[in-house]
């Protein structure tokens, strides 16, 4: 079954098989996630708001926060006949949008990346590529085949950032 | 799922807030319109409560490139506002600002639109005051060139507690030429609605 599927806001997508496309539109300040496991082709992608979740509530989505969408995640995959062993991820987002006016807001963009990069190291998972930060939202998409992500900026191409599947055929081999 | 009583709030109480969210921006219109000198119409505002993760359903083209003005709201009932104004219109109104025909978005026209922003957002503030008797407050406000969605995003980002669920209330402005099409979105924090709510006696 194939399918294309959009992620909001603090939401996790996994899905298995050839054929879909998991999309997150105009990453501003968040982060789209993608973790891919080439060999179950299992592939998931979450959309991240802020860094660090807040301890005092537990009803929230997992997948809103850093520290807690990345576990959440990769436990879905596993749930989903992938191995956490064989997951790569890549990364986009964490601009600063505002760039007129006053900003003495925080930058939660560059937070959010810092704290992805930190949830994936304690997954043990391998960061294969991200295109993080400046000031232009993004809108990436994963592609199920190959485990392919793709960036696009307002006004410009969408190019290619990764190849999940690829990287991991060939680390297979050397192991 | 969140435990916030916000989504159980009944169809009065959402016709209350669409009243009051009628009658600020009634008067952010009359604002606007009394700047450029010209109609400014307004749609009948949608208050709603959405899972933040379809969000961006408010907006007509999420992926559509806009300008987006954005000032924090304090006082009684903190919350974010931002006009999201399709890229064309923010060339056309910040050119009637200025009385020039060709408008370049920086800083000179960014700042007039901003300015914009924040003579809506407080005709709409001082309305929310006068009906419920409850102090908001505008912040200075930011500005930015993007994807609707992605500038919806960024201020997300900057609530200070983030639910599951957001109370939304959006208006659609345009003038009848067509030329200038914006959409207002308020976005209280969490329990703002409530304090709303007690205000006018509907808690």
């Amino acid at each position: 079954m194939s399918s294309n599927l959009t992620v909001g806001m603090g939401e996790i997508c996994v899905v298995r098989g050839a054929g879909n496309v998991l999309t997150a539109l105009g990453l501003g300040s968040c982060i789209g996630v993608c973790l891919y496991d080439p060999l179950a082709r299992v592939a998931g992608m979450v959309h991240v708001v802020l860094p660090k979740s807040q301890a005092d509530k537990p009803g929230d989505l997992p997948g809103k926060f850093a520290d807690t969408a990345i576990p959440a995640i990769v436990q879905q995959m596993v749930n989903m006949g992938a191995s956490a062993s064989r997951l790569k991820a890549a990364f986009a987002g964490g601009a600063q949008l505002f760039q007129f006016g006053v900003n003495n807001s925080l930058d939660v963009g560059a937070r959010n990346s810092e704290a992805v990069v930190e949830a994936l190291k304690q997954m043990g998972i391998p960061l294969v590529a991200r295109d993080v930060g400046g000031s232009a939202g993004r809108t990436l998409r994963l592609i199920s085949d190959n485990g392919l992500v793709v960036v696009r900026v307002i006004g410009g191409n969408e190019r290619d950032l990764a190849v999940l599947g690829n990287i991991l055929a060939s680390s297979g081999v050397a192991a | 799922m969140s435990a916030q009583p916000e989504y159980t709030f009944s169809e009065e109480q959402f016709d209350a807030l669409r009243e009051i969210a009628n009658i600020g921006m009634g008067k952010a219109s009359s604002a606007l319109a009394d700047l450029l000198g010209t109609t400014i119409l307004i749609s009948v505002p949608q208050a709603v409560c959405i899972p933040i993760n379809h969000l961006s359903d408010v907006l007509r083209d999420p992926e559509a490139v806009t300008a987006g003005i954005y000032l924090q709201v304090t006082g009684d009932v903190p919350g974010h506002a931002t006009f999201i104004f399709e890229v064309n219109s923010a060339h056309r109104l910040a050119g009637m600002l200025l009385g020039l025909t060709e408008v370049q978005l920086d800083e000179v026209s960014a700042s007039a639109l901003m300015e914009v922003g924040n003579i809506m957002l407080s005709a709409y503030l001082t309305a929310t005051s006068d009906f419920t008797g409850l102090q908001l407050l505008p912040s200075p406000p930011v500005m930015a060139i993007d994807m609707g969605c992605a500038i919806l995003s960024a201020v997300i980002a900057n609530m200070q507690n983030l639910d599951d669920f957001a109370v939304t209330i959006a208006t659609d402005i345009y003038d009848p030429e067509g030329l200038i099409s914006g959409t207002f979105i308020f976005l209280p924090e969490p329990g703002g609605i409530q304090k709303i709510l007690t205000a006018i006696g509907m808690g």
